[in-house]
């Protein structure tokens, strides 16, 4: 890449609104596309999702198959055997709706149906898929993280990294969002936060990935308090949704950061969900990160907050007012959940001890940052008191 | 935020921007499987030495096909097949298109015959008509600019049948935008001014007509802020490079912009203005923003004031009361065409009686009014204008434009 | 492990019924505003000669056809357009997007807004069709719909209004 040439690409589209699950049957149509099969996972089928994916193909002449109850982490053996049917009924295209896991298993279909099954074991990685694959177009509901547009697929806890994984089209309605899952859908907020936060202070953040970072937080902060007052509310539940595909966007194009990281590390090693972990890290992770940093706290000011507060506030206040918001953020949702969501790490079972294991995992995994650093974001983490 | 009851966003495009963002073209096409470009351009650009700086960039890695320099200013069918015979002999296998408007929309032209292999355009017209990724094409504007690096749409004429035929599909979108500095290095600064008020209207009718989106949104108003803070500064200081960059860049964000949700009556009346006078868009642009703005106020004044901040900054948007933003956006605009007229010696006109051609002949007369009035209403965008337009509204319209005075807002229609 | 199992669509019966008899209405009601309404007289005299426009569901559903026969006069055309020249398409994207139209819920401009409209042809010709479509719809519907369906409800005369509008319905109903 030549010096300070900047790069941003976002080859999903995004329909997002009433009736958008009956666009598909023309979507498919203009990706050349007339039989897909339809896959969900245990959650979506147990609360009756899939029968409004299958009402969307009334009245449009296609033929579909649905396979209800992926399992929660996707496996080869799962996709192994979806791509048999797939290639046996003619199946051209695929519609994934559900969480990670039906969005995981889809893309790693896509890449057994469009070479080999075998193939799996030998696209994992980094970029090593070279072609087209089917249309895929990802439906995500409420216990969704935003993963469903990024290039990233995790299947038998392998990594796979390409754009081709990238869903041809993202559909966002309201009608898959009647009743989350709440603890999840917050985790999905902290996620999606995170990612655009972080997409914005990155070192390679650019105004392309700014415009997706930026629309996912004004998102959240319009939709975040409608869905804590009413969980039953689809629009704002449909918001949020909204804003982790966004940021999933932003997030695609930067490296994973430290609160990303180190949530992650702490939800895999404690079995928590990674964004109730991201969201404890929040203030103090940003502080961390905006210690001397000027424009960067300049820029996430202006990412955060709206016009007549940007008016209002002088740039010495920037960094305090971003922390100051994350922090209210976390308080509005703990007297929402009735402290069901924790704030600290003291609150959950993740004992002080155990904090270097997860500087070490985050590090391990690729975070670029000091061990020191590190444990001492997490331990402001765990007890709640700002870094300095 | 406006949250509309649905919306679609789509921008395949990927977006490369630098002052040496030409050199990652030969990996682009690698990564798209190409090594034999075609190049097309006109005889502005290649005059102006932009064609030798893009061959420079790129020609140790690949094998330049041809370079094609005869696009005329309105897309051609007849030029359009014949680049695609060009192709086929050249056995090329990728498109870089390096221009404006025209140029663009011929290189998706070209890329249409030669991808589907088709002997007669007329069948890919309309929506849905092309189904399948086309071959690579690489656009590199020369302005900031007209955006159409990243629109799905392209517009070729077919002189011999009088008719206009219009091509939309996402898949007639470029793989890849390159804007690079030095492109836009040696515009002009009465041209700078006008493809860069194009832009800005771009970016803000896409944030005040009808199908606005909250992407949309963001892209608009990061479009608006770029432009805003290096238009002018680039018209005086021509060379300023981290300044045309950023116009790059604010038009391109401006273009996804107005891609994804539309404009409004400044390109309705703007198009027949340039269809029926042979008006530049850019100037036609600038000329009807303010009005555009006045006319909908009634319907939109909220959405336009939010706009005070990215145009003017925070301070000016914290000292006007909420109430008064949006007329400050009208003066505001009016001033900036003040402005630009001064630093082009005139050559950047504020209203339509002062546009003339090369032999000092004023191109708008009164006489040309009726004929722009019944156009206009025959154009697509006056749909998501936020506010009806009859003829008498579009007379009314051109008349204050034509004249430079303020709209008089007590003589539109509000219906009840 | 998980179910497969095969989807056939079924057909929404109702709706389709619903949508057939609003475009069948709304086309004889556009045939009769041509013989009684000078504005829309006048939009129609501005196409070309035989113009004619389709508006109907994708992918195979009710459709309607409105056009100027060989002498100049306006007339519904049936639903079928096998075999027929056709200078204006307008394809409403799903039977859902339909019945948001044709329920008021969301206005022909907020229709197309929202990417549930697709229009290919002569654009001008659409431009004139839009206008024509926005006129019968506030012959046919109360002020208050009518209202949410265009962009500037216009007040029209006491004998514009009432006179037209019953001669409108009228007709249509009676199809002359």
């Amino acid at each position: 890449m030549q010096e300070s040439t900047i790069e941003f690409i976002c080859p999903v589209k995004t329909n997002a609104g009433k009736k958008a699950l009956d666009h598909i049957p023309i979507e498919l149509k203009a990706l050349d596309a007339e039989h897909p099969i339809i896959i969900t996972d245990q959650e979506t089928a147990n609360k009756g999702l899939s029968k409004y994916m299958v009402k969307a193909f009334n009245d449009s002449g296609m033929q579909a198959g649905l396979f209800e109850g992926v399992p929660n982490t996707a496996d080869a053996n799962t996709i192994r055997s979806l791509s048999q049917k797939f290639l046996y009924k003619g199946f051209d295209a695929i519609i994934a709706v559900g969480g990670g896991a039906a969005m995981d298993t889809a893309k790693g279909l896509n890449i057994a149906v469009s070479g080999s099954p075998d193939d799996l074991n030998q696209y994992s990685g980094i970029n090593k898929i070279q072609n087209r694959l089917k249309p895929f177009i990802a439906v995500p509901t409420a216990w969704g993280n935003g993963f469903e547009v990024t290039q990233y697929a995790f299947v038998d806890n392998k990594a796979y990294a390409s754009p081709y994984l990238m869903p041809d089209l993202v559909v966002i309605d309201p009608v898959m969002f009647k009743s989350p899952d709440i603890q999840l859908m917050l985790s999905s907020v902290m996620i999606a936060l995170t990612h655009a936060l972080e997409a914005v202070i990155h070192p390679d953040s650019n105004e392309f990935i700014d415009a997706y970072a930026v629309a996912a937080i004004q998102y959240i902060k319009q939709c975040l308090p409608q869905s804590l007052k009413n969980p039953k509310n689809k629009q704002s539940n449909m918001g949020l949704t909204s804003a982790a595909a966004m940021a999933g966007c932003a997030f695609s194009n930067v490296t994973p950061g430290l609160i990303h990281r180190l949530g992650k590390a702490a939800g895999t090693l404690f079995k928590k969900h990674s964004g109730l972990c991201m969201g404890i890290l929040l203030p103090y992770g940003l502080e961390y990160q905006l210690q001397n940093d000027k424009t960067s706290s300049s820029k996430l000011f202006h990412a955060v907050d709206n016009f007549d507060q940007r008016a209002k506030t002088s740039p010495n206040a920037y960094k305090q007012k971003v922390i100051d918001y994350i922090k209210s953020l976390q308080n509005e949702i703990a007297n929402a959940t009735n402290d069901a969501i924790p704030k600290t790490f003291q609150q959950t079972e993740i004992s002080k001890s155990s904090l270097p294991a997860i500087a070490q995992k985050a590090i391990d995994n690729g975070l670029n940052i000091d061990k020191e650093a590190c444990i001492k974001v997490l331990t402001a983490a765990y007890d709640g008191t700002s870094l300095a | 935020m406006h949250i509309p009851d649905y919306f679609e966003f789509c921008c395949r495009v990927k977006t490369l921007a630098g002052h040496h963002a030409l050199e990652n073209i030969p990996d682009e096409l690698a990564r798209l499987k190409a090594n034999t470009p075609l190049i097309l351009t006109d005889k502005g650009v290649s005059g102006a030495g932009l064609i030798d700086i893009v061959t420079q960039a790129i020609s140790d890695k690949v094998t330049i096909g041809s370079i094609e320099d005869n696009i005329p200013p309105d897309s051609d069918i007849k030029v359009v097949n014949h680049l695609a015979r060009v192709y086929r002999e050249k056995n090329c296998d990728a498109i870089i298109a390096v221009g404006g408007g025209s140029v663009m929309d011929t290189a998706k032209g070209v890329n249409i015959v030669v991808s589907e292999n088709a002997d007669d355009l007329i069948k890919f017209c309309g929506a849905g008509a092309i189904k399948r990724p086309l071959k690579p094409l690489i656009a590199i504007p020369t302005t900031s600019g007209t955006g159409s690096e990243v629109t799905l749409v392209a517009v070729i004429a077919d002189p011999e049948k009088d008719r206009k035929m219009l091509f939309s599909s996402y898949f007639l979108l470029p793989n890849v935008a390159v804007l690079d500095s030095r492109m836009t290095l040696t515009l002009p600064p009465f041209l700078t001014s006008a493809t860069g008020m194009d832009a800005m209207t771009h970016a803000i009718e896409a944030y005040t007509c009808l199908a606005k989106n909250p992407l949309s949104d963001t892209h608009a108003v990061a479009g608006i802020e770029l432009l805003s803070k290096n238009l002018l500064n680039v018209v005086k200081n021509p060379q300023d490079q981290e300044g045309r960059l950023a116009l790059a860049k604010g038009a391109n964000l401006a273009g996804i912009a107005f891609s994804n949700s539309m404009v409004g009556m400044v390109h309705t009346l703007g198009h027949s203005v340039g269809s029926v006078c042979h008006v530049p868009h850019g100037t036609c642009m600038s000329i009807l923003l303010p009005y555009g703005l006045w006319y909908n106020l009634h319907k939109n004044a909220a959405y336009t004031a939010e706009l005070l901040y990215p145009l003017a900054g925070p301070e000016v948007y914290a000292k006007t009361p909420v109430n008064q933003r949006a007329v400050k956006v009208i003066e505001y605009v009016r001033q900036l065409n003040q402005d630009l007229y001064d630093a082009t010696n005139g050559r950047h006109a504020r209203c339509f009686k002062e546009v003339m051609d090369r032999n000092g002949e004023q191109m708008v007369k009164p006489s040309h009014f009726s004929k722009i009035a019944k156009t206009a209403l025959g154009d697509g965008s006056i749909f998501y204008n936020p506010e009806e337009l009859d003829y008498d509204d579009c007379m009314l319209v051109i008349s204050a434009a034509w004249a430079g005075e303020p709209l008089d807002l007590s003589k539109i229609k509000k219906g009840s | 492990m998980g179910q497969y199992k095969d989807i056939t669509p079924g057909k929404k019966r109702l709706k389709r019924l619903y949508t057939a008899i609003m475009l069948w209405f709304v086309g004889r009601a556009i045939q009769a505003a041509a013989k009684v309404d000078d504005e829309v007289k006048k939009e129609f005299d501005s196409l070309p000669d035989q113009f004619l426009f389709s508006l109907g569901v994708s992918p195979n559903g009710p459709r309607m056809l409105v056009g100027k026969d060989i002498s100049g006069c306006v007339k519904y055309m049936g639903q079928n357009p096998k075999g027929k020249k056709i200078h204006v398409d307008m394809t409403i994207k799903n039977l859902e997007a339909a019945i948001l139209l044709f329920t008021f819920q969301e206005s022909t401009a907020m229709s197309s807004c929202h990417d549930r409209l697709s229009v290919d042809g002569d654009i001008p010709s659409a431009c004139a069709v839009v206008r024509v479509l926005d006129l019968v719809e506030i012959y046919l519907l109360p002020k208050i719909i009518a209202k949410l369906a265009v962009k500037r409800y216009q007040n029209w005369s006491w004998d514009r209004k009432i006179l037209n509008r019953a001669q409108i319905y009228l007709r249509a109903i009676l199809g002359v």
